[in-house]
């Protein structure tokens, strides 16, 4: 079997590297993994510095298990979704941290600011309307489109089958739609068109 | 972002992709910070498994931590050099010194001044 470079290693490998010393392997988990459980944070409390302090935590705890992991216990990506939902849901019974304004620029600097603000007020209207709906089809929408994960994923994390998750997902985007239909005629969406 | 199987939700979709344009990038210090915490507790780790290596084995590893405790083959060389040098110089008491020192030259005999009843008589033959 070829040898692989560290890269190319899985997540639970790469763990299990790092427990054994190897600081690379903490350094590609990093930047793997760190992006996504921050945008997980953020989509779910529109917090900058909150959304960094859930990830920093869920990145110490994931640490802090490297030595005692089982591999065949669960998908390292999952365990963390679940680390980073349980902590928002904490740090949602607590006031923010920071004012809105000092949140950090945009991730694409390129963007005009009237496209910007557009992004930003589609953005508002879409988690005002996620709050609305019932939290199952919110969970699963969020998980689905923000977080971009798989149906399966989100059958694994939400433990329901995967036919389940799908009527999830369709009851919840007519909700959602119900739910955003004035803010569609506002702000449009015929520009955003892929 | 993943399409939506649902083509008449397209309008949806342009808000969720909304809601990905719009995510604040995370700090460069958010890294760093991340990389630390792992640098810290891997050494952390690390130092509490060669700890426990330690303990685990009983008395072997007992007398291995007792080892290394004393600096390990330097530290028994020292040990046994300032013992040595102790022992040449006056380390111990002064009348065991000379017993130790008697038994080493050989002079098994030695005379202590004050301890020999013929003394006298020796020295008148001396003297004729």
């Amino acid at each position: 079997m070829p040898s692989q470079t560290p890269n190319q290693l899985d997540d639970t490998a790469l763990l299990a590297a790092y427990a054994k010393g190897m600081p690379e392997a903490a350094r590609i988990l990093t930047e793997r993994l760190m992006p996504k459980l921050y945008a997980q944070a953020y989509h779910r409390l529109q917090n900058a510095a909150d959304a960094e302090d859930i990830a920093q935590e869920a990145m110490l705890r994931l640490w802090k298990i490297a030595p005692n992991w089982q591999s065949g216990r669960a998908k390292l990506s999952t365990w963390l979704y679940q680390v980073v939902a349980n902590l928002c849901k904490d740090r949602g019974r607590k006031p923010p941290m920071t004012a809105l304004e000092q949140a950090p620029e945009p991730i694409d600097p390129r963007l005009a600011v009237d496209a910007r603000l557009q992004d930003e007020r589609r953005a508002s209207a879409l988690y005002k309307a996620l709050d609305q709906l019932p939290s199952r089809q919110a969970q699963a929408l969020r998980m689905r489109h923000l977080d971009e994960l798989s149906n399966p994923e989100i059958a694994a994390i939400m433990a329901l089958s995967i036919e389940a998750v799908e009527s999830l997902l369709a009851r919840g985007r007519r909700q959602l739609k119900t739910c955003l239909e004035a803010e569609i005629s506002a702000l449009g969406y015929r520009d955003e068109k892929i | 972002m993943k399409k939506f199987e649902d083509q008449n939700h397209e309008d949806l979709e342009a808000f969720f992709l909304s809601a990905q344009r719009a995510l604040p990038a995370p700090s460069d210090q958010l890294r760093d910070r991340v990389l630390q915490n792992a640098q810290a507790l891997m050494a952390r780790q690390g130092a509490e498994k060669s700890d426990s290596n330690g303990s685990d084995i009983g008395f072997l590893g007992g007398l291995s931590d007792f080892w290394s405790g004393l600096g390990g083959l330097k530290g028994w060389a020292s040990l046994v050099v300032i013992a040595g040098l102790s022992f040449q110089f006056g380390g111990v008491a002064p009348e065991v010194e000379a017993q130790i020192y008697d038994m080493i030259s050989g002079q098994n005999e030695r005379v202590f001044e004050g301890s020999d009843p013929f003394e006298d008589l020796y020295l008148a033959y001396l003297e004729g």
